[in-house]
């Protein structure tokens, strides 16, 4: 399933995009939509019949001092101390806001970020899964966020997984940041990933990887069950610091046509000097939101504005994920690798032509996801074949 | 135990009469006696010396009276008294006829024993475990010396340091090494990282077992001269492939998901671990 991560200006968006595909969803942000804000929309979008609605609590960075997170109820009173944390009330806090005033179905628990592996952090962490444990919700996520450096780290990451595995929840929220590019082009990284959410997903576990772009369409083939994408940068790419009070205005700056052959992000010029040099037949598909641009000659001449840019990368993922996710879990590696040689194929091509792919191309990345994904389904082929048959564990709740 | 304490015991079980010591352990003694309802039984009697020992031979009752399969002991009786301020827990559980694995392999040395009785062994191993999975046992201490081989059964026993992963855990959390039997007890458990304790834990024993079984040798006693160079071994060695001893490579592929050091790669559940093991050729 694909759901939208909210980010800034989306809460019309949201909406629009919720009633066209009402078995989608969105992960709503206390960071982005002030505390009225989101207690005035939250029962709109419940209206829209089969939408999964679910609120990341935000606790990546305990000491934020962000005005607009700490305004929600679950922030008040509190004092983040380690010795003196009242793990317990505040999780029952965050619990509380989501099913009492929120009235959602499905909680995130809270997680906080790490990126140094330390007791303290892994106590917590199977604390607030046990706290969930007794709630009774649809699906209870735990937050799994992690950095790169413990994700480098094998002892650090795979005891991260080996508890992560037998937290009494039936879901794991799982996000991760990485290095500086909006892309992951260490296939080290990419691999390390995968391999830990497909023993999360095997220990039956509902899994959702919050913060992607379209790069996370290849952990699907580790079985995840949602990946959910944003608008801007800031929301296709987790960064612990968009907890603080960090200025990240820059980030929203640019209109870039996403494309769906290349997986690449393009400007509107460098697009139009691509379709003036007839390379127009490589770049696609359309969706109702870019068909003026992309059967135009001149793509500079046509008026596309941001929110045409963000909903026709929405209808993209959110058509690519249909396809995908209907295919079984156990075969679903295989077309994902194919998916992304696709798309190599094209890059290919367009660089023997010439074409510059820029900042946001994604001519470097492909190869590092197709290497992750063989070695991946090469290392883990059995339980990969399992994906269709693995049995849920005994839950408190039902899925 | 002290003869007089034992007396003392069989005045409170008036229908319990003594014949032979089995074991006699500190705070725990296993006696085979004769009972007037169940005729030969197992009296096992504990006298915790603090209320965490106590609270580890109630758990160990509380385990064993919800298993009726025949892959475990009857329990028939428990209860505790006190006397002078001594608390004394019993269980009287079935005598079992029967010989330990541990002697039946010794009984074949320096031969294995024969691939019919391993693949009972642990056809009824893997089914134990699928028993124990639902209700959350961890038994953490699988070994030849706790499985009983019957004429017709073959059985689990002493849940001793097994605990329900919904209680808390009572060993202390902080110990160096937990509980465990070296050479057969998976990384986290030597590390003593009770979060991650769960069938998973079993999986990786029963298999050290299942190698030995197959192989004549614990793959971690190998060069080892001591508990802790099997420590060592565990946390840091892979075992020889089982093909060069001439067994299928499905042995393998069973054998080493379930001795993945770390455990979220082992088989997730025995549903998972299931569906490796039904792939065995023992014929071949």
């Amino acid at each position: 399933m694909f759901l939208l991560q909210q980010g800034w200006g989306m809460i019309d968006m949201i909406r629009v995009f919720l009633q066209r595909h009402p078995s989608t969803g969105v992960i709503l942000s206390p960071r982005i939509c002030e505390r009225e804000q989101m207690e005035y929309y939250v029962p709109s979008y419940s209206d829209i019949s089969g939408t999964k609605l679910l609120f990341d609590p935000h606790f990546y960075e305990p000491h934020t001092h962000l005005k607009r997170i700490l305004s929600y109820p679950y922030y008040q009173d509190y004092n983040f101390q380690t010795q003196t944390f009242d793990t317990r009330r505040f999780c029952e806090n965050v619990i509380s806001y989501q099913t009492n005033i929120l009235g959602l179905d499905s909680i995130i628990l809270p997680g906080r970020y790490v990126n140094s592996l330390t007791e303290p952090w892994l106590q917590m962490q199977h604390d607030f899964a046990h706290i969930g444990s007794s709630v009774d919700a649809q699906t209870v996520y735990s937050t799994v966020a992690v950095g790169p450096d413990v994700i480098m780290n094998s002892d650090n990451f795979n005891t991260i997984i080996d508890e992560v595995v037998n937290y009494p929840v039936n879901g794991i929220y799982f996000v991760f940041e990485h290095l500086n590019n909006d892309f992951l082009l260490n296939e080290e990284f990419l691999y390390i990933i995968l391999d830990g959410l497909l023993s999360i997903v095997l220990s039956g576990k509902h899994v959702i990887v919050g913060y992607s772009n379209q790069q996370c369409i290849a952990l699907v083939a580790a079985g995840v069950d949602c990946i959910a994408s944003g608008n801007y940068r800031n929301v296709r790419a987790f960064d612990h610091l968009n907890s603080t009070d960090r200025d990240d205005t820059n980030l929203r700056k640019g209109l870039w046509y996403f494309d769906g052959n290349t997986f690449g992000e393009y400007k509107i010029p460098a697009l139009s000097l691509a379709f003036r040099r007839d390379l127009k037949q490589y770049f696609g598909p359309s969706t109702q939101f870019a068909t003026d641009l992309l059967e135009s000659s001149v793509p500079t001449s046509i008026v596309w504005r941001e929110p045409d840019a963000f909903r026709h990368y929405f209808e993209l993922m959110y058509q690519y994920c249909q396809i995908i996710f209907a295919i079984p879990k156990k075969d679903r590696a295989q077309y994902i690798l194919e998916f992304f040689k696709q798309r190599e194929r094209v890059n290919v091509v367009l660089k023997q032509r010439g074409f510059t792919f820029g900042d946001r191309g994604f001519d470097q990345a492909v190869l590092s996801t197709i290497s992750a994904l063989e070695s991946f389904i090469s290392d883990r082929k059995s339980e990969l074949s399992s994906l269709y048959c693995h049995v849920t564990l005994v839950m408190t709740h039902r899925i | 135990m002290e003869d007089f304490s034992l007396q003392k015991i069989l005045n409170h079980l008036s229908k319990v009469r003594v014949i032979t010591k089995l074991k006699d352990g500190g705070q725990k003694s296993v006696f085979v006696a004769y009972h007037s309802d169940f005729s030969n039984i197992v009296l096992k009697v504990v006298v915790p010396s603090n209320s965490d020992e106590k609270k580890r031979a109630l758990r160990e009752i509380n385990i064993t009276s919800g298993l009726t399969s025949n892959l475990f002991a009857r329990l028939y009786d428990f209860g505790e008294f006190e006397d002078n301020g001594i608390t004394t827990i019993y269980i009287i559980e079935e005598l079992l006829n029967g010989d330990s694995l541990r002697d039946v392999i010794k009984s074949y040395a320096p031969n294995i024993i024969p691939i019919s009785l391993t693949k009972r062994v642990m056809d009824s191993l893997m089914e134990a475990l699928s028993i124990t999975e639902p209700v959350k046992l961890v038994h953490r201490d699988i070994k030849p010396e706790n499985v009983v081989v019957c004429p017709e059964r073959i059985v689990l026993i002493d849940f001793g340091i097994a605990r329900r992963l919904d209680m808390a855990s009572i060993t202390d959390s902080f110990a160096l090494f937990g509980p465990m039997t070296p050479g057969y007890a998976p990384p986290e458990q030597i590390k003593n990282q009770k979060r991650k304790i769960s069938i998973r834990t079993d999986l990786f024993s029963l298999s050290v077992m299942f190698y030995e079984l197959l192989s004549g040798s614990n793959p971690f006693h190998i060069n080892a001269d001591s508990p802790n160079q099997a420590i060592t071994n565990t946390l840091n060695f892979q075992p020889a492939s089982l093909t060069t001893l001439g067994y299928h490579p499905s042995f393998d592929t069973f054998i080493f998901n379930c001795l993945q050091k770390s455990c979220h790669r082992r088989p997730a559940n025995m549903t998972q671990a299931m569906l490796i093991y039904n792939q065995l050729k023992w014929e071949v």
